[in-house]
């Protein structure tokens, strides 16, 4: 692939990527419904497990404490199933998918355009779940915030990668 | 068609698509000139959509052999997509974009340059230059079907194929069809116009390809297809 045909085809990942982010930030469409959903399942998750039941033997805390980082991670891959959903509703509604195969070049710009703009719709999320799984759970995140950013944008990449096969 | 034949725009031959068990095309030979304006008439269901699309590289044939300029549409059908442009029933906008927006990322996807003026003066062509900047929604349906012919013609393709242009269409957008399809003639490419408005199609084109069932039941000159079987089948369902 000559530089040419490179820079040309990162103009349509680009392409791709901005114009669901366009559209995401004006129909708020996938972004409300995953926000809406990952904040009832962290609420609920609360309630059930209960803010003073006691962590397993010879672990500190609480019990919600001990098992937030594995409910926070569920939480958030099924919002992003809600975000992958909506992408693909996004080019469905007028015919979208056979307008994008129509276009000539390399289809590959279409998957990672895609992806590009479904992982940052899920990191924005993400950025707004974790504070609020660290109110409700009474976690202090700040000292794990480095490793918890670095974990977080690989497991979306990797989440969003295995949704647009 | 054993070899490429760069003198046609289309070739086809034993054509024919199968969708679950209904066909929709059953065994199309035909063969366009480079230039030529050919009016595509049938009732719904004959297979006009589905000529177009597979035309189109949209839609695989299920049998035959197709060529665009030459080009086979199984094996190079990016060579083809570069050359034609598609206004489907279905016109694919986005909603949440403004007008210039959904060219600007047509014009970006084929590979033109994104000049807000040139975008502007495309959607001038189809009179829409007062909404540019106004979301699609907020659009009606003429106003979206306009849209969609400015972004079908957006790269000057060389087979422009048109499917039901004329629908929702106030007499203005009407007569931008015709003068679109007038520019696309005077400029030496090919265009298939499928359409239910039979009068528009024999006025605008120089060739009637009608399909039934299917299959073809009449091609030849427009001022032919009047004294055809064809026509007196035209007149039950137009």
């Amino acid at each position: 692939m000559g530089v040419s045909n490179a820079r040309h085809e990162w103009r349509r990942v680009w392409a791709v990527a901005r114009k669901d982010l366009l559209i995401e930030r004006r129909a708020k469409a996938a972004f409300n419904a995953m926000a809406f959903f990952a904040g009832l399942v962290l609420l609920t998750f609360g309630f059930a497990l209960g803010p003073d039941v006691p962590a397993g033997e010879s672990r500190q805390g609480t019990l919600l404490q001990e098992l937030a980082p594995g409910l926070l991670w569920v939480t958030i891959l099924f919002a992003g199933v809600l975000a992958v959903d909506r992408s693909f509703q996004l080019e469905l509604e007028r015919g979208g998918f056979d307008a994008l195969r129509l276009y000539p070049g390399d289809r590959k710009a279409l998957y990672v355009g895609k992806l590009i703009a479904n992982v940052t719709i899920m990191l924005v999320m993400e950025i707004l779940i974790c504070p609020l799984a660290g109110v409700l759970y009474s976690l202090d995140l700040w000292p794990r915030l480095p490793g918890l950013a670095g974990v977080a944008i690989l497991t979306t990449t990797g989440f969003s990668r295995c949704c647009f096969p | 068609m054993s070899s490429s034949s760069p003198s046609a725009a289309v070739e086809a031959a034993g054509l024919a698509k199968r969708y679950g068990r209904a066909w929709a095309l059953r065994g199309i030979d035909l063969s366009i000139r480079p230039g030529e304006a050919v009016a595509l008439l049938g009732p719904n269901g004959s297979g006009k959509s589905t000529l177009l699309r597979i035309l189109a590289t949209a839609t695989r044939p299920t049998h035959g052999e197709v060529r665009v300029f030459g080009f086979p549409i199984r094996t190079d059908g990016d060579t083809v997509r570069r050359r034609v442009g598609l206004l489907s029933d279905r016109p694919p906008l986005y909603d949440e974009l403004t007008a210039l927006e959904n060219l600007a990322f047509a014009a970006a996807m084929y590979g033109l340059p994104v000049r807000d003026d040139g975008l502007r003066a495309a959607l001038a062509t189809v009179g829409l230059p007062r909404v540019a900047d106004a979301r699609v929604r907020t659009f009606s349906q003429g106003m979206a079907q306009r849209l969609a012919l400015a972004r079908a013609t957006l790269q000057s393709p060389d087979l422009v194929l048109l499917d039901e242009p004329y629908n929702a269409l106030d007499v203005e957008g009407l007569r931008l069809v015709d003068q679109l399809l007038a520019r696309v003639r005077a400029a030496g490419k090919t265009a298939i116009l499928a359409t239910h408005h039979i009068a528009k199609g024999l006025a605008q084109c120089d060739r009637v390809i009608a399909l039934s069932g299917g299959r073809v039941t009449f091609d030849g000159p427009t001022a032919r297809f009047a004294a055809s079987p064809a026509a007196d089948e035209a007149g039950a369902w137009a």
